[in-house]
Order: structure tokens, then C-alpha cells, then sequence
């Protein structure tokens, strides 16, 4: 495997002895410029070092699409994807946290193995572009500046000889070069657990809204296909009498619990009900989730069913069977109340006003719907609907909406 | 109908589908006699740091991106920093909680030798910094759609005379104010939850200012009970509570606003939301 070895012994010159660079090359700085700054650029398309000196001037060194540019000009080519690249990119991504003199101290000790052909002249080129490039002196850290210690950088060959120690910083640098390249390749997200922002919530309450809509949705076509009639009826009923609706609803919903306890208690007399008990609790509970929440979709229907019948009452020409449509239009009207809750209930104070309107309503048309059922038997007794709704289907009755709500107000025709 | 439906959905297709591809950006300087550093950062989107620099540079940035919708920009000259992060023209926009706005992050780290100035500006970001221990003469933070907590964890060592904020809808957090010693605080909210602690060392300042305009949301005060604290009030539909104030006049006082070493004079104008006080 070819990867980038940087060795503390070569020097940058001794690199520039083995072979001279192209005319094109750019030169180094003068001897009494230095290197203030520093910038690293690396992603997908280019890996680029550029430093700036003291007089303003800047040395920039890019590999992009298989050519290198010093100061924007081409100085050579390379194997795109090659040693010599990935070397360049592992030698970035681990100098990316050096100071200035640590990123000049790690180019001048790059050395990569292995290279031949336009590579190899590659490599000269930048070697070159590096030869008089020197560090300003650092000033000395601040005394009480804290924080995380700064990232160890390269040291001078020298010194760590003179230590006896550069076997070991060779082999230091070797691994966390090849770690770094390894990390250019797959730059891995940083997984620290942010805070969320207060308006975070948004697009799970949207979608939340969107289940609900679908989830109704899909329980009222199945209302429509096996209990039209019963549907109807209910719906029916909600729509010419809302307010008896909702007060009987209104009324039930503290009975239900006493209703609960009064079955309970009337299997236990009988004692072979006991056995039952549990069957009869469930049965209870879907009877009145299902009482609930198919007297809110009658109501959803209601509301469309009268939105409908005016447009067509204004000669608007419905295409689609009106039953299922009236249900998508009330089931989105009656849905549309929480959306400003979805979008605005991260705002304080007016998130818990619209949260708290939206039940409101909700809870006043589930009601509604609620005492519908009770008032029609679950959709067997059509006394409190339309008349005759029971005996037409949903199709049918659309086809006299012009007697149900004529079109002309002015000629006279009472609506049913 | 079909519109409507179009806009329940809409926030739905905000959310990217395909994996991103995070690359990085550094950038750094060595100070060389710089009197006055001015940092002047844009960031459209993901968590931006601010801490103080320990390496005696005179600033050094990481910026970790999506290159796919955005791109870093680094400039310097004459003591004057450009730096931030910007969304590419093609494919901008901003997303709400996206992978992009989490993932991607950017490191400032500045000297606290040089007498510094902040003009910071977030779009859909979060926002964590700590202008404590830096040499602040000035700074000014605009945010969009985020979420910033500000603390100085240490106290500044400059002089600084303005701290500016600027916030959108947005949950923001000042922490340790007294830290940064400024002599003026300016804060203007939209909407959001904001909480102004003013905890701190105060360093022998004799007083300060703090003029807050806050929309619509809640204002938490955190202030330390040996603070002597004035408050002006202007508010329209607004709660706000006076416990551990006496009112005088149209203005409320603590109990200890005349031998306070330290007083704070606050103007709070607030519409539509809470003003409450957290003594410490």
C-alpha cells in the first residue's frame, strides 16, 4: 500500500537536489518573507494549502482534476487518485489543526515513497514552490489562556535525534498521517447530541398532522365501503341537528364510565357473565372509540358534504364521487385547525393559545359526532337526519343536490 | 384542495434524502502586532463555536461542510477577518433540523491578546460562544432560526463598550454577562425563549445598561440579589413579575438600588409575552 511517509530526516533541500522542477514552477518566497497564515481546503474536488506572508503576498498549492496549481498556474500534472494525491490530502487533513510553523515544519518533512513519472515531477514542483518558505516567530502563548491544549505538532528532526527519540516520532507521524488520510476519505460527522432548537418540532408535527389525516382518511373510506348507509345517516344527523348532536354527546361523555361500571356490575349479578367480563370491557371501549372517532368522521363529511353542495349550488361541476370527496374536504377542514399549532407551537404563548383552540374545536366536533351516533342508533335511525337519506346511497342523493340547494336562490325553491 | 395538500407537504420534502459529503476548511494566522482585530462571520447553517485561542495565534478556524450546498469563505487583510460559511446559490435554502444543520460545524478560535470586535451572523443555526477571557471591545450577534447560547466564562480583559444582539425566532441564552464587562447591552427578540443572565464578575464596573426589545416570546432575567437593579417597563400584553422589586414611580427598584456598588439600569419593552426575574 502507498501511502504517505514523512520522515524526519530529508530535508527540503536535499529533496530539490534529486531532480530540478519545471520552468513553470513558482518559486518559494524570498528568504525575509514568512509565512503568517495558513489555509486548507480540502474536499472532494481540490486539496489546497495556501499561505500568506508577511508582505501581503500568498503562496497557494492546489491538486484539482489531475493538475497542480501554484498561484493558479498549472505547474504539473498528476495521477488523479493516485500516491502522490493521497499522500497531499492525508498530509492536509492532519495538518488541519497546526499552527502556521507547524504546517511549514509538515510540508518540508512530507516525503512520499513510490513515486514515478508525472508524479514524481509533481512532487518536485511543490517541493520547490516550498524551498525558501520559513515560519514568523511565534509569540508566546498567552499565561492564562485555558482551553483545550493546542495539537502537537511536528518537531524538528534535530531536536528529536538529539532526544533519541526519532524513531519513535517517525512512527507517531506515520500513524497519524495514515489516520488522518483515512479520515479525508470518510470526513465522519461530529455525533456530539446537539441541543434542538425550540422550533425543532415542526416537521414531526407536520407529519404528524399528515398521519392523522391519512389515518382518518383510510378509516372513513373503509366507513364508506362496508356502512354507507349507516355513515350517511349519521352524518345526516350531524348536519341537521348539530346542536342536538353535541349536547347528547356532550351529556354521554360522563356516562360512560357509570355505563362501563353499570356492565360490569350487571355481569357480575348474573355470575356466569364474569367470564365474559373481560370481552365485554374491550367490546365496551371499541364501541365507544369507534362511536367517537366514526361520529367525527360523519361530522368531517357533514362539513364537506355542505362545502360541496354550495360550490355545486354555484355551478361548479364535481368530478370526483362526491362521498369520498366530502370526506377528504371535511377531514382536512376539521384537520386544517391544528396546523397552525404544527407550524407556530413552538412560539410561547401563542403555541398553548392555539394548541388549546385546536382541541377545543376538535373536541366540540367529536362530540358532535359522538351524539350523533347515540342519536341515530349508530346510523339505524334516520329521525334527527335527512329525510329519505337513508333510502338513497350517496351517489343518488348527489344527483339531486339542485333540489337539496338550487342554484338560484331568487326562484323561490325552499331547501329541505 | 390539491394546494393545500401541496403545503401540508411542503415541509416534508425540506428534509434532504441523499447522503451529504462533509469536507473540511482550516484557516490561521499568527498575530504580528495586530492593534485591532475585527471578525466578521457569516454562517448559514450548523453549529458554530467561538472559544478563546490557546495557541498564541491571532485566530484559527475549522470549518467541517456539506460541499454539495455550501461553501467556506476565509479572508484576511489588515486586521480585518472574513470568514463564515455560505449557501451555494444553486442549491441554497434553508433546511429546519437538517442533517446539514447538525453535522456541519465551525471553530473559531481568537486571540485574547489582540482588542477584538464581532460582527456575527447565523441564519438556521446553533450557536455556542464563549467570549470569555477575549479581549472585547465590541460585539454584535444577529441570529435567524436558532438556537445560541452566549456565555463568558471568564471575564474579558478589553474595554468593551457595546454588546449587541439581534435575534429572529429563536431560543437564546446569555450567560455570565457581567463577565464580559460591557458597558452597554442591546437586545432586540422576535420571537422565542431568551434568558439574560447576568451573573458574574462585574470587575468594579459601576454600572450598566441594558435596553431589550422583546416580540413575542419569554424573557427570563437571571440577576444576582447584590445587584442594584432598575427596570423600566413598557409592555402590551405582557406579564411580568415584580417579585424582588418595589415600584417607584413608573419604575421598579430593588431594595438595594441606592448602595448597590453595582447598578443596572434595564428598559424592557415587550409585547405579547412573559418578563420573569430568576434571583440568584
Amino acid at each position: 500500500m502507498l501511502f504517505a511517509k514523512v520522515l524526519a530526516l530529508p530535508t527540503a533541500a536535499a529533496l530539490l537536489t534529486a531532480s530540478s522542477p519545471p520552468a513553470s514552477a513558482v518559486q518559494g518566497p524570498a528568504q525575509a518573507v514568512q509565512a503568517v497564515g495558513h489555509t486548507i481546503d480540502v474536499s472532494r474536488r481540490r486539496a489546497s494549502l495556501r499561505f500568506d506572508f508577511s508582505d501581503d503576498s500568498r503562496l497557494s498549492i492546489m491538486l484539482a482534476g489531475g493538475r497542480i496549481l501554484l498561484n493558479g498556474t498549472e505547474a504539473g500534472r498528476y495521477q488523479p487518485g493516485g500516491p502522490l494525491e493521497r499522500a497531499w490530502r492525508g498530509l492536509l487533513a492532519q495538518a488541519d489543526t497546526f499552527s502556521t510553523a507547524g504546517v511549514i515544519r509538515g510540508v518540508k518533512l512530507w516525503k512520499v515513497d513510490g513515486l514515478a513519472g508525472p508524479d514524481l515531477s509533481a512532487k518536485q514542483a511543490i517541493a520547490a514552490a516550498l524551498t525558501n518558505l520559513k515560519a514568523a516567530p511565534t509569540p508566546p502563548a498567552p499565561v492564562a489562556a485555558a482551553g483545550a491544549p493546542p495539537p502537537q505538532e511536528p518537531v524538528s528532526p534535530g531536536d528529536s535525534f538529539r532526544e533519541g527519540l526519532g524513531e519513535k516520532i517517525k512512527k507517531d507521524i506515520r500513524r497519524s498521517v495514515e489516520d488522518a488520510r483515512r479520515r479525508a476519505e470518510d470526513v465522519s460527522p461530529d455525533l456530539t447530541p446537539r441541543p434542538r432548537a425550540a422550533f425543532a418540532g415542526v416537521g414531526p408535527a407536520v407529519a404528524g398532522l399528515l398521519g392523522a389525516f391519512v389515518a382518518l382518511g383510510c378509516i372513513a373510506f373503509g366507513l364508506v365501503s362496508f356502512a354507507p348507509r349507516q355513515l350517511e345517516i349519521v352524518s345526516g344527523t350531524v348536519q341537521q341537528s348539530f346542536v342536538r348532536s353535541f349536547f347528547a354527546g356532550l351529556f354521554a361523555q360522563p356516562l360512560i364510565l357509570p355505563a362501563l361500571a353499570m356492565l360490569i356490575v350487571g355481569l357480575i349479578l348474573t355470575v356466569v357473565g364474569i367470564l365474559v367480563i373481560p370481552v365485554a370491557v374491550i367490546g365496551f371501549v371499541l364501541a365507544v372509540a369507534a362511536g367517537v372517532v366514526g361520529g367525527y368522521i360523519a361530522a368531517a363529511r357533514a362539513l364537506g358534504d355542505l362545502y360541496l353542495r354550495r360550490k355545486m349550488a354555484q355551478g361548479d361541476v364535481v368530478t370526483a364521487d362526491p362521498t369520498y370527496r366530502s370526506i377528504v374536504v371535511g377531514l382536512g377542514a376539521l384537520l386544517a385547525i391544528w396546523t397552525p399549532f404544527a407550524l407556530l407551537g413552538w412560539v410561547p404563548v401563542a403555541g398553548p393559545i392555539l394548541l388549546w383552540t385546536a382541541i377545543i374545536f376538535t373536541w366540540v366536533m367529536a362530540t358532535a359526532g359522538f351524539g350523533a351516533t347515540i342519536l341515530s342508533r349508530a346510523g339505524l335511525r334516520s329521525s334527527f337526519g335527512r329525510h329519505g337519506a337513508a333510502e338513497l346511497s350517496g351517489e343518488l342523493s348527489w344527483s339531486t343536490v339542485d333540489e337539496i340547494a338550487p342554484s338560484r336562490p331568487s326562484s323561490g325553491r325552499s331547501v329541505p | 384542495m390539491k394546494g393545500g395538500l401541496l403545503v401540508l407537504m411542503l415541509p416534508l420534502f425540506a428534509f434532504p434524502l441523499a447522503a451529504q459529503s462533509l469536507r473540511t476548511f482550516s484557516a490561521a494566522r499568527q498575530r504580528a502586532g495586530e492593534r485591532q482585530f475585527n471578525v466578521d462571520v457569516e454562517f448559514a447553517a450548523g453549529t458554530f463555536r467561538i472559544n478563546r485561542d490557546a495557541t498564541g495565534a491571532l485566530y484559527r478556524t475549522r470549518i467541517t461542510y456539506n460541499e454539495e450546498r455550501y461553501h467556506p469563505v476565509s479572508d484576511y487583510a489588515a486586521g480585518n477577518l472574513v470568514v463564515g460559511l455560505k449557501a451555494n446559490s444553486r442549491r441554497g435554502g434553508v433546511d429546519v433540523d437538517s442533517p446539514e444543520k447538525t453535522h456541519q460545524v465551525m471553530e473559531l478560535n481568537v486571540s485574547p491578546e489582540v482588542p477584538t470586535s464581532f460582527d456575527l451572523r447565523f441564519g438556521a443555526a446553533q450557536a455556542v460562544l464563549d467570549l470569555g477571557g477575549l479581549n472585547l471591545v465590541r460585539a454584535s450577534v444577529k441570529t435567524g432560526a436558532s438556537e445560541s447560547h452566549v456565555t463568558f466564562s471568564t471575564p474579558t480583559v478589553g474595554r468593551c463598550e457595546h454588546l449587541g444582539f439581534q435575534v429572529g425566532a429563536a431560543e437564546f441564552h446569555a450567560e455570565q454577562l457581567a463577565n464580559a464587562r460591557c458597558r452597554a447591552l442591546e437586545f432586540q427578540g422576535g420571537v422565542g425563549d431568551v434568558t439574560l443572565d447576568y451573573t458574574g464578575d462585574w470587575g468594579g464596573a459601576p454600572e450598566s445598561t441594558a435596553d431589550i426589545t422583546m416580540g413575542m416570546g419569554s424573557l427570563t432575567l437571571v440577576l444576582p440579589r447584590s445587584l442594584g437593579v432598575e427596570v423600566e417597563m413598557t409592555r402590551f400584553l405582557s406579564s411580568f413579575d415584580q417579585s424582588g422589586f418595589e415600584k417607584r414611580g413608573g419604575r421598579f427598584y430593588t431594595a438595594n438600588w441606592d448602595s448597590a456598588k453595582v447598578k443596572l439600569h434595564v428598559d424592557i419593552k415587550a409585547a405579547l409575552g412573559d418578563v420573569k426575574v430568576d434571583w440568584r
